[in-house]
């Protein structure tokens, strides 16, 4: 099997745009990424962001919650 | 809706950060014990007996004992540190099992001990930031294994139905290092703590530094930028500048990363296809690493008068400068006329240590510094050697940075000037010499950056001992109700959000599209490596002497690979061929040339007589005034081991290197054949040594380097 196909890949001159394609995949990639976010809800976004945050680990109310 | 209590476990994260502290100073230590090194030659301690083995404190196994302790010792344990502490939080669960979060923490630290023993009795693969042996590597996978299933578990179990963005980075990290991992560190044993990487020659480098790059990449950055996306909102009590920006930072770096490896072999052996793929995704990779950067710094927007007064985001704010500093220099370094100057040189040492020093150490203070006053329930022990810690270490930086580029500058102009008459200018002496200033001015720079860290430390441990652990700290949260209702037209982001499982998936596909078509080609294409008819097996007493060359990590300091350019051909004879290296498990190209490049040292005007190299090896200094190479005095003294040549014959041949069947049992035979004319060649110098000598397998191994292509320069590429 890996034979054949290093046959054939031997043939294809390909290899040199090899580069190429893999960046127009990127791009594809990154196009679909693109327009996702940028359909995305600001209301949806702005709770996601706030994620880390709504919870209290302040030192001092930490220490009333536990004493 | 039903309120679920629990509690988080602040104890992992407090072993973590210790973990973190102490290692992090051991590192360092070594560092800078390395770098005093460089300057004071004669401090190399090599070949201290240890019953059939030899303790090295010597440049060559010390260093890799300092990457691998910062790279996984200190960065390691302080992202799990991060990791355990905001992903309970980001998931409002506690960690699935404790019992797993215990074992995952004393098997990394078991680990590491074993990397700090083994690696200076010389047990290494020879490969960078890939040295430790097979069963250290499986000890390894074991234990990242536990992590991912204490991780994932706590996902599944977990009360907030979105993963936040920092939950993405960890879990590519997660899958990412484990494929890297696996994959590079494939090879076969010929003793407990002996093996031979499967891979040779170019393909090996490129799955060497496919892993080493994306190391950099899924260790020292993806989960770093999942922290920064963490603590940074938390310390600056803000959220992040635009969650779309993360979205497409995530997506875009980890799809680009995973290509970039091949930049470390520019002009090399390696095909020039796969030359190109890793200039055109590392300079592209500029775009997601200055978004996210950009994101970081942004989140601060309308708090810089607080970054004034406090510490913790001084900290974060110079991590993430030295973040984009980093990598905008990488894509730079990875065009093709700029890496022709800075590979091989100090510039590169400036590189990483921007990135290491600045980017992760500096993020780890700052998260240090966060979470020992919240853990603890305490203040911190004092701000103002926090600050000051602050300040000695930012100096640290810039007196490492400063010199060694301008080292890296010097050293590559030097390599590279012609007189007039077109001869080289400069021997390559003269270039070791004239850089032992910048040396010293690094490991002045260096101890900067130690004190710096030993003042953190030690105001940390202060704050620990002035609170008390809450070990449990008590939470609440409304249980995740099963069913969900998307509200609305629900978009494809918004989805896979809230399913981990499939999103490891798509995070998976992505890094393996990138890895198997860069990787497969190269082993299926045989003209990638045209096959030169000359190229022949090692004899056993030069593979013997490669395995010296391994053990004492020679490569650290030399490369084997003569690039296409008219400064390196005159300097080390004809440019490297890839088919001269299909024997070579592992590959031994190097990545700084503190010493010559040594692939061809046997040939041409290159070699020398075997009396040199003995008396060279015995002591650098007395036939190259000023070096800065480790004398080897004790491979004078100390006798090869032969029992275990059949043995590595044999796996060599497992391997697919052509010795004649059987050849294991005729393999002594013929090694100390070649030996003792090598000792009688010795002998007609005037010097007496028996032949069973460690040197004299060094040297044999140094007098082949190169030979095969001086018989026939033909290559047959078809
Ligand atoms: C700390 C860095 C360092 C390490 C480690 C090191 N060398 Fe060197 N080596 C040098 C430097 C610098 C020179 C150039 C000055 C000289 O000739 O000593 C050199 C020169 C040499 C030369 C002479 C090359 C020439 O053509 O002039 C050989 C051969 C050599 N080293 C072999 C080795 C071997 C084998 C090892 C491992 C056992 C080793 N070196 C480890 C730094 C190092």
């Amino acid at each position: 099997m890996s034979k054949i196909v290093s046959q054939y890949a031997d043939q294809l001159s390909l290899i040199g745009i090899y580069p190429v394609i893999a960046l127009i995949l990127f791009m594809a990639v990154f196009a679909a990424v693109l327009v996702q976010v940028s359909m995305m809800e600001r209301a949806d976004l702005r709770e996601l962001s706030k994620l880390p945050l709504d919870m209290n680990d302040d030192p001092e109310t930490l220490n009333e919650q536990t004493h | 809706m039903q309120i679920d209590k629990f509690s988080y476990d602040n104890r992992i994260v407090r072993d973590f950060a210790y973990a973190t502290m102490i290692w992090g100073v051991v590192g360092m230590l070594v560092g800078l014990w390395v770098a005093l090194l460089m300057v004071f030659p004669s401090w190399n301690l090599g070949g201290i007996p240890a019953g059939k083995e030899t303790i090295g404190l010597s440049f060559g196994r010390l260093r890799p004992l300092h990457t691998n302790a910062v790279i996984f010792a200190f960065v390691g344990n302080g992202m799990f540190m991060g990791v355990y502490y905001s992903l309970q939080r980001l998931l409002k669960a506690r960690m699935a099992s404790d019992l797993l979060s215990r074992i995952h923490f004393w098997g990394w630290q078991l680990i590491i001990v074993a990397a700090a023993v083994t690696l200076p009795l010389g047990f290494t693969t020879g490969k960078e930031y890939a040295e430790l042996e097979l069963p250290i590597d499986i000890a390894i996978t074991l234990i990242w294994v536990v992590f991912g299933v204490n991780m994932f578990w706590t996902i599944l179990k977990r009360r907030e139905r979105h993963l936040y963005v920092a939950v993405w980075f960890y879990i590519a990290t997660l899958v990412t290092v484990a494929v890297l991992h696996i994959v590079n560190s494939f090879g076969f044993p010929a003793s407990l703590f002996k093996s031979y990487s499967a891979y040779a020659g170019v393909q090996d480098a490129l799955v060497q530094w496919w892993y080493g790059h994306n190391a950099v990449a899924f260790f020292l950055t993806t989960p770093y930028l999942g922290l920064m996306y963490y603590f940074m909102p938390k310390a600056a009590n803000r959220p992040v500048y635009s969650y779309r920006l993360s979205i497409i930072h995530f997506w875009a770096l980890i799809f680009l990363y995973i290509w970039a490896g091949p930049h470390h072999l520019l002009y090399t052996s390696l095909p020039n296809w796969a030359q190109s793929l890793g200039v055109v995704f590392s300079f592209t990779l500029i775009f997601p690493s200055w978004g996210g950067m950009i994101n970081g710094l942004l989140t601060l927007r309308g708090a810089w008068d607080r970054v004034r007064e406090d510490v913790i985001l001084k900290f974060m704010v110079v991590a993430v400068t030295a973040y984009g500093m980093a990598t905008f220099e990488g894509p730079m370094l990875s065009l093709k006329n700029v890496n022709a100057i800075s590979h091989f040189t100090d510039w590169i040492i400036a590189h990483v240590h921007v990135g290491g020093l600045g980017w992760n150490g500096m993020l780890t203070f700052g998260i240090l510094y966060w979470l020992f006053p919240r853990i603890f329930r305490t203040e911190l022990h004092s701000n103002r050697l926090a600050n000051m810690h602050f300040w000695v270490a930012t100096l640290g930086i810039l007196f490492y940075a400063v010199p060694m580029y301008w080292a890296g500058f010097k050293q590559s102009l030097m390599w590279k000037e012609f007189t007039d008459a077109g001869q080289l200018k400069y021997p390559f002496l003269e270039t070791v010499t004239q850089l032992r200033g910048f040396y010293a001015m690094r490991a002045f720079g260096g101890t900067l950056y130690l004190i710096g860290s030993i003042l953190g430390v030690y105001n940390l441990f202060q704050t620990a001992a002035k609170g008390s652990l809450l070990a449990d700290e008590p939470a609440s949260a409304p249980a995740l109700e099963r069913a969900y209702a998307a509200h609305g037209s629900e978009h494809w982001h918004r989805w896979i959000e809230r399913k981990p499982v499939q999103f490891m998936v798509l995070t998976l596909i992505v890094v393996l599209v990138g890895g198997i078509v860069e990787l497969i080609p190269t082993f299926l294409i045989r003209t990638n490596v045209p096959t030169l008819s000359s190229v022949k097996p090692y004899s056993p007493l030069e593979l013997h002497g490669r395995d010296i060359y391994v053990r004492e990590g020679c490569y650290t300091c030399h490369s084997q690979m003569i690039r296409p350019f008219r400064s390196e051909t005159a300097r080390y004879g004809e440019y490297s061929k890839a088919g001269e290296f299909v024997y070579d498990h592992p590959f031994q190209w190097g990545s700084k040339r503190t010493g010559p490049d040594l692939a061809r040292e046997g040939a041409g005007n290159n070699r020398k007589s075997d009396s040199w190299h003995y008396n060279h090896f015995e002591d650098p200094q007395s036939l190259s005034a000023g070096s800065i190479m480790p004398s080897y005095a004790f491979l004078l003294d100390r006798e090869m081991d032969t029992a275990s040549v059949p043995a590595r014959i044999r796996v060599m041949q497992r391997l697919g290197v052509p010795y004649p069947r059987g050849y294991d049992r005729q393999a002594n035979a013929d090694l100390m054949h070649q030996a003792e004319k090598l000792r009688a060649s010795l002998a007609s110098d005037g010097i007496q040594t028996p032949a069973n000598r460690e040197v004299i397998a060094l040297i044999a191994y140094m007098q082949r380097l190169g030979t095969d292509i001086g018989k026939s320069t033909t290559a047959q590429n078809q």
